[in-house]
């Protein structure tokens, strides 16, 4: 908070961390358990069992438990001082600027934002904005019931259920791959498989702009396959080509490659063009979001997902430079925080 | 404890009669098992043991789940002999839809062949373990809580159409409510740990259930550090450790891998939501959370998690409040809003089981919100609660061995804690639980397991019980979480100053006798040597009134007059003498007229007073029993309260702060902390040496109930604590210095005299 903020006196005491007595050696606690054969910087307890070596003693065995002393009402995760970089007044001087500069966009996110902070004052009343998590379901058994000794490495998973979920896209990936490689194999004939993965592109090119929560999750896990099926096509390549020089090869299947080739070449730009839509719609995103927020508010809480995470292109040079440049004079005129400062307009 | 002494005396008694020979053994109802087929002549009327009934031709360790339904289906309770009734087969029907039940086989396969068992079941293992019939054993089932024991037992009785206290009983610490016919036990871990103390191989029990065994309480893992060397000691022993399977793997591996059976419960799935950025202010945040679902959700009851008693009620006058509000703009149904506390009286507890309103004039189902500690997150479940709002605090207790100081502060729950919380959900029916911080967070900020109660608390009392369960490596007992050195250390050199251990670190004969009270060690040594200073029936009421919960209220709307009547009592001396004078007064005849309105006149805690009056009564009896005299200083004696002060150094000599030289704060003796003297005192300005009871850390270090003593008395009381070479330098040292040679100055004027 700066100067402004309110003074916390503090005073430290002559040795608040008693060393005095921790550095003393010579005290009956010390001396008893040296005796015993404990050596200062280990823990206590029974070493020689694997139970004690196998990392389930915690670092608070050796050194206590530590805690930060609470005096306030932060939530988790809040820092003292630090600004939600969101100020009500300014959306007004945005739309402004945005009129003065001509940017009709801009004075349309501005309308939309106000609306979207209207729909949720009044629809939702109180305000609070909650994010769907994952659904907790007991414990989870089937973990359980393995022979002892063999759990070890699960334990680390930091929680059951999403792991689950990253199996069971990972598998899912791989079926399909398997399927798809199986029946390269059968037809040698990859068009089919070509007009196949557009169709798939055109399929999810054509859920993005419905702008469901589900969809956009979707969309990037489709463009995971998507990289991913290239690759694997990249390998058969190289795998055909030692083929090659076992076997004869006709022309007509050089042919087919060829055309397979000109067809992967063709998806790659369609996943440009569709990145750059997307990079687009990022732009927007702000007010895309709301839009689905709004529909989102007629149910009972407003539940809205994160935002889907974007690939941004990566710019080298010249340009990279340029486009930090040009990024950076944007943050600067639209960080509210900023703008706040400079402005001294009072939240 | 006492409890339970009592009960062993009888036990031997028992034993002790039948031994004369005068007595045909046939006709012993304890040998009847001998003698099957002498139904007739011992019949049913021997009651108790009922080892005649059906289960007497069960063979040990080999029953089948068909044997035990058969027994179950009566017409006899196999137990007793007599036969059931309607309420039991009631009871019967909805135990047998119970997930568990249909694990049963699998769970006598297991018990038959293993001696330690970790599962999620004590029934099951009577009819197999039939420890009546096998040289008058029992069966032991601990629990972290008192309030869970009694509550079991009276549900397990029921079940099997029992009489609470006969063959179904319960042992807790004030309290034994047991028979020579129990033969299944319930009892709080501390108190089994009590009786290990003075039976090393638990030889009365054939099997031992730890229930609850996730919650690590300090008596739970000493005991379970302790039966992993019982069990190898007797091989006949079966162990039993129930816990939640959060850390199932763990209680696995420790048991040297014992096998592990898996209980599902019964619960709903339950939706999680985060919020999208960290609240700035949770309480806030979690009073609009609540408001809004009860103005946007179907019908449910929520359970709002918050830390500490003022924070809970500050809370549910919002709701209220806000509530009223809402009901009057839109279209919501009626709501109720309940606390739930620890120190809350249990009438108030019970409310939170009303139903919620009923629906309003425009037919909306009304709701039911309760404002809760962690009390309402494992020991105590809720039926009907749909809606959990979780911001993520606690109130923890931690112990900081370096400065000594021992307090309850809010601090981030575990991740184990969170999903216990959002199971809360889930318990009738599909449930949502909001979580007052980000996913992020969740899986970034928060540790995945609440440290257990042995890495948070002051060791000294626990020490000296593993000094008298007979286990000197304190340096290789196998902990399932060692406590950190640094805490053991402390805990050590207390009781070497309290001459509870001797320099070789053996137990004293004072030690002996302070582990038989189930007290602090400093309190314990207070009252033992309370005879020497002619007032141990003083010291005992105050050794009482320092054990229970606070005994002063002090209603928010009312602090002035709470404050007045607290005058009334006040000692310039300090709040140790005030206690007493309230004790005093509250045992005059005036104020037994009418206990309940005397306490409510005066801002006095009835229920804190009626449970120090109990405690006092168990501890004289203790006294008693090991010889420890029961006496008064005349009130009219000059010395009446000096007498009181000196025995009170003479156990918390450790606990004493020196006031500083720019007069505004306490500097601690020895660990050099500056402290405040809590703004509660009745102490009277300008006492420069305090005996404190408690050092609690909120937002500043406070010393609470304190008391002035004069530093002559801590040289002469406690001389090897106060051996001024282990002083560092300072003023403390200075001050002890100038008592010092001040003294010797006087000594050596009175030797002039005298000559």
């Amino acid at each position: 908070m700066g100067l402004a903020g309110p003074k916390v006196k503090t005073k430290v005491g002559v040795d608040p961390r008693n060393t005095f007595w921790t550095s003393n050696t010579e005290r009956f606690g010390h001396k008893y358990l040296s005796n015993l054969g404990w050596t200062p910087g280990t823990a206590l307890g029974d070493k020689s069992s694997s139970y004690h070596s196998s990392g389930h003693i915690s670092s608070a065995s050796h050194t206590g438990v530590k805690i930060v002393l609470k005096d306030d009402t932060l939530g988790i995760g809040a820092k003292k001082g630090a600004q939600d970089g969101e100020c009500t007044g300014l959306l007004g001087l945005e739309g402004l600027l945005g009129r003065l500069n001509g940017d009709e966009e801009k004075v349309k996110r501005v309308q939309m934002e106000e609306e979207r902070r209207k729909n949720e004052w009044v629809g939702g009343r109180y305000g609070v904005v909650f994010v769907r998590g994952e659904v907790w379901t007991g414990e989870d058994f089937s973990k359980l019931i393995k022979k002892p000794g063999k759990e070890k490495k699960e334990e680390k998973a930091e929680s059951k259920e999403e792991k689950k979920k990253e199996k069971k896209r990972k598998r899912g990936d791989d079926g399909e791959s398997k399927e798809k490689r199986s029946r390269r194999e059968k037809s040698a004939a990859s068009e089919d498989e070509s007009r196949k993965r557009s169709k798939s592109r055109s399929k999810s090119k054509s859920k993005t702009p419905s702008g469901n929560d589900e969809s956009s999750n979707e969309d990037t896990s489709a463009g995971a396959d998507v990289s991913e099926d290239s690759s694997t096509s990249k390998k058969r390549k190289k795998s055909e080509k030692k083929e090659e020089g076992r076997s004869e090869e006709s022309k007509k299947e050089k042919k087919k490659r060829k055309k397979e080739e000109k067809a992967e070449r063709k998806a790659r730009k369609a996943e440009k063009k569709k990145r750059k839509e997307k990079a687009q719609k990022d732009d927007e995103s702000s007010s895309s979001e709301s839009e689905s927020e709004t529909q989102a508010s007629g149910s009972a809480t407003p539940v809205f997902t994160a935002p889907p995470q974007v690939q941004k292109r990566v710019l080298v040079g010249r340009h990279a430079v340029r486009a930090r440049f040009i990024a950076a004079k944007r943050s600067a005129v639209m960080d509210a925080a900023a703008l706040n400062e400079i402005l001294m307009i009072k939240a | 404890m006492s409890s339970k002494r009592a009960g062993s005396e009888t036990d031997q008694s028992s034993t002790k009669r039948q031994k004369p020979g005068a007595i045909d053994p046939s006709q012993n109802p304890y040998l009847a098992h001998l003698y099957n087929d002498s139904d007739m002549r011992n019949g049913f009327s021997s009651g108790g043991w009922g080892a005649n009934t059906i289960l007497s031709s069960f063979n040990r360790y080999h029953t089948t789940v068909a044997d035990a339904t058969k027994a179950e289906d009566g017409p006899e309770n196999p137990f007793t002999g007599r036969p059931l009734s309607q309420n039991y087969f009631k009871i019967l029907k909805t135990r047998r839809g119970l997930p568990v039940h249909q694990q049963r086989a699998e769970f006598l396969e297991l018990f038959q062949s293993t001696q330690i068992l970790t599962t999620q079941i004590p029934q099951f293992v009577l009819f197999d373990d039939l420890p009546h019939l096998n040289g008058r054993k029992q069966v032991a089932c601990t629990q972290p809580r008192r309030v869970a024991a009694m509550s079991v037992a009276k549900r397990v009785a029921d079940e099997m159409d029992v009489t609470l206290g006969e063959e179904v009983g319960y042992s807790i610490r004030f309290e034994d409510k047991t028979s020579s016919n129990t033969i299944l036990k319930y009892m709080t871990d501390g108190m089994l740990l009590r009786e290990a103390m003075n039976d090393h191989n638990l030889d009365r029990y054939s099997c031992i259930i730890l229930d609850e065994a996730h919650e690590r309480t300090l008596a739970t893992d000493i005991l379970m550090g302790l039966l992993k060397e019982v069990a190898i000691r007797r091989p006949d022993l079966k162990i039993i450790i129930m816990s939640a399977t959060l850390d199932a793997q763990k209680f696995q591996h420790y048991f040297n891998d014992a096998p592990l059976l898996a209980v599902p419960g019964r619960t709903h799935p339950v939706e999680i939501f985060y919020t999208p950025k960290p609240e700035r202010d949770y309480v806030e945040a979690a009073l609009r959370t609540v408001l809004q679902i009860h103005a946007t959700e179907p019908e449910g009851d929520i359970l709002l998690f918050l830390t500490g008693e003022e924070e809970i009620e500050d809370a549910c006058r919002k709701i209220k409040l806000e509530s009223d509000e809402l009901m009057r703009e839109a279209d919501v149904g009626p709501l109720s809003v309940y606390s739930l506390y620890g120190t809350l009286p249990p009438a108030q507890q019970q409310r939170i089981f009303d139903p919620p309103p009923p629906p309003g004039r425009n037919g909306i189902p009304g709701r039911k919100i309760i404002v809760s500690t962690n009390i309402a997150e494992t020991s105590l479940t809720i039926d009907g609660i749909v809606y959990v709002v979780d911001p993520g605090f606690s109130k923890q207790k931690v112990y900081n061995p370096r400065i000594r100081v021992e307090s309850l502060l809010v601090s981030p729950i575990s991740k184990a804690s969170a999903q216990q919380r959002a199971g809360r959900a889930g318990r009738t029916k599909p449930g949502k639980c909001f979580r007052l911080y980000t996913e992020g967070a969740f899986k970034k900020d928060l540790i995945e397991q609440t440290y257990p109660e042995i890495l948070r608390s002051n060791l000294a009392s626990t020490v000296l019980e593993l000094k008298k369960l007979g286990i000197d490596d304190l340096v290789h007992f196998d902990f399932m979480d060692p406590p950190a050195p640094e805490t053991m250390m402390r805990a050590l050199e207390e009781l070497n100053y309290l001459a509870c251990l001797d320099d070789e670190g053996n137990l004293t004969a004072l030690g002996k006798l302070a582990s038989e009270f189930p007290l602090d060690p400093a309190l314990a040594v207070m009252l033992i040597t309370s005879p020497e200073f002619y007032c141990s029936n003083e010291i005992l009421s105050l050794t009482a009134l320092l054990s229970v919960p606070q005994v002063f209220v002090r209603p928010p709307s009312a602090r002035k007059r709470a404050d007045e009547m607290k005058q009334l009592f006040a000692h310039p001396d300090g709040d140790h003498l005030t206690l007493l004078n309230v004790y005093h007064a509250f045992k005059s005849p005036e104020a037994q007229e009418n206990p309940s309105q005397w306490c409510y006149d005066h801002f006095l805690s009835l229920r804190s007073l009626q449970s120090a009056d109990n405690v006092r009564a168990q501890l004289s009896r203790i006294m008693e029993r090991n010889g420890l005299e029961l006496m008064s200083t005349p009130f009219e004696d000059k010395n009446y309260y000096t007498n009181i002060r000196r025995a009170l150094v003479s156990g918390f000599f450790m606990q004493v702060a020196k006031k500083s030289q720019s007069g505004k704060h306490y500097v601690t003796v020895k660990d050099h902390q500056d402290v405040l003297i809590h703004p509660s005192t009745v102490l009277a300005a300008d006492s420069e040496w305090l005996v404190y009871n408690e050092f609690v850390l909120t937002t500043k270090n406070y010393i609470r109930t304190v008391t002035h003593v004069k530093p002559e008395w801590l040289l002469e009381i406690a001389p090897v604590y106060y051996d001024l070479e282990s002083f560092n330098k300072g003023e403390v040292k200075l001050a002890l210095e100038r008592v010092m040679q001040k003294q010797k100055r006087r000594d050596v004027l009175m030797g002039k005299s005298k000559r």
